[in-house]
């Protein structure tokens, strides 16, 4: 399938046609969220090497689960983020960055030249407008999709905290990425 | 010439051809576009080098305590390899961190433990997190000083540890530079001029 195809594709179907045998999908997918991975862990770790080893990482694992995801969930987005928060919890609670995705699918390690930084950073740079956008979104928005999305926090859970229904949480979350969606579109 | 994201881009492709292959014969995706396939190839040929980026980082294992301290154990333990790595166990989160931190700094290991509070935001500059109590038994890590030296001027390894206002483990790790948030500031002293 010609990959201009492929860019037309939501991220949810790029995801099933991966695990339907189509790899130039998940080469889409990756070319589409490289950046915003690459500048949530480089904003968390503050080097530009731990960020694009864990995004590496991340991606692996998300290629591995592609089988598992089912549209109508949880946004590909949030559950691509998903997968990168808890690479970077392992990572962190053992000290080194996980490989076991990678090792799993026969990856090799990839070295890191200067002039990789320097690609990493400038696309983390760019991305970075989404966490800027983030904390621009209407309060409520902001919350939801930090609470959900970032700290992975159960609907029930979020709507204690925020004192307001599950639904109008879902409803904030749904919305609030939707907006930064736009926002993105816009700025680029 | 190719680059770390191509690269990676190209091995991801490979690998999703190999883990999927069984799967090729039925893409029933297709049925929601229209229009004839025709292949698509990466641009660049992947090239891959055989240094692991992290091979010579010492496997540590986070292994970590929170439980009940009883009186008579001490605050931390610190136990000093041949290889000058030391592993770090925090039995007392309150009274542990600040003379560990001396002497991690007089060990020269760039990493420093930080207390940290339910305030400290979830995103941005903090890596913070909550985690069950369930999942650490023990706090423990390994540092060593070639970790230490990996960090870019500037950047100080930090291990954060608290407890949320609902009594659950914060913790947080990763590498950090000024300008910190405002809920690690208090220790940014220690941080960027550890002691002797």
């Amino acid at each position: 399938m010609a990959v201009e195809r492929l860019d037309r594709l939501s991220d949810e179907d790029l995801l099933v046609a991966t695990a339907e045998g189509s790899p130039d999908a998940f080469g889409v997918f990756y070319e589409r969220h490289i950046a915003l991975v690459l500048a949530l862990f480089r904003q968390r770790t503050g080097s530009a090497e731990l960020a694009g080893d864990l995004a590496g990482e991340t991606f692996a694992a998300a290629l591995l689960s592609c089988r598992r995801f089912r549209p109508g969930g949880p946004p590909a987005t949030s559950w691509l983020l998903g997968i990168a928060q808890n690479k970077l919890r392992e990572s962190a609670r053992r000290h080194r960055v996980e490989t076991t995705a990678r090792e799993r699918l026969g990856i090799p390690p990839l070295e890191f030249r200067d002039e990789d930084l320097e690609r990493i950073e400038q696309l983390a740079d760019e991305a970075s407008d989404a966490l800027v956008l983030l904390d621009q979104l209407p309060p409520a928005q902001r919350d939801a999709v930090r609470g959900r999305v970032i700290d992975e926090r159960e609907y029930r859970e979020l709507a204690q905290r925020l004192s307001c229904s599950e639904q109008l949480v879902r409803q904030n979350v749904s919305r609030g990425l939707r907006r930064l969606r736009n926002g993105l579109k816009e700025a680029q | 010439m190719t680059d770390y994201i191509d690269d990676l881009r190209d091995a991801l492709r490979d690998a999703a051809a190999r883990e999927y292959s069984a799967a090729r014969a039925s893409r029933r995706w297709r049925a929601r576009l229209s229009g004839a396939d025709r292949p698509f190839t990466w641009g660049r040929p992947a090239a891959f080098a055989g240094i692991a980026l992290l091979a010579a980082v010492a496997v540590v294992t986070a292994v970590l305590w929170l439980g009940a301290t009883a009186t008579t154990q001490p605050a931390y333990a610190l136990v000093q390899h041949p290889d000058g790595s030391v592993t770090v166990t925090v039995h007392n989160l309150r009274t542990a961190l600040t003379p560990l931190n001396a002497r991690l700094a007089a060990l020269g290991i760039k990493e420093r433990m930080i207390p940290i509070s339910d305030d400290c935001p979830r995103s941005n500059l903090a890596f913070v997190y909550t985690v069950k109590r369930s999942q650490f038994p023990q706090l423990r890590w390994t540092f060593t000083r070639r970790q230490s030296q990996k960090y870019p001027h500037g950047v100080w390894g930090y291990v954060g540890l608290g407890r949320s206002d609902s009594g659950q483990l914060l913790l947080a790790q990763g590498g950090m530079k000024p300008p910190l948030p405002p809920c690690f500031s208090s220790t940014l002293g220690q941080m960027a001029t550890p002691t002797p």
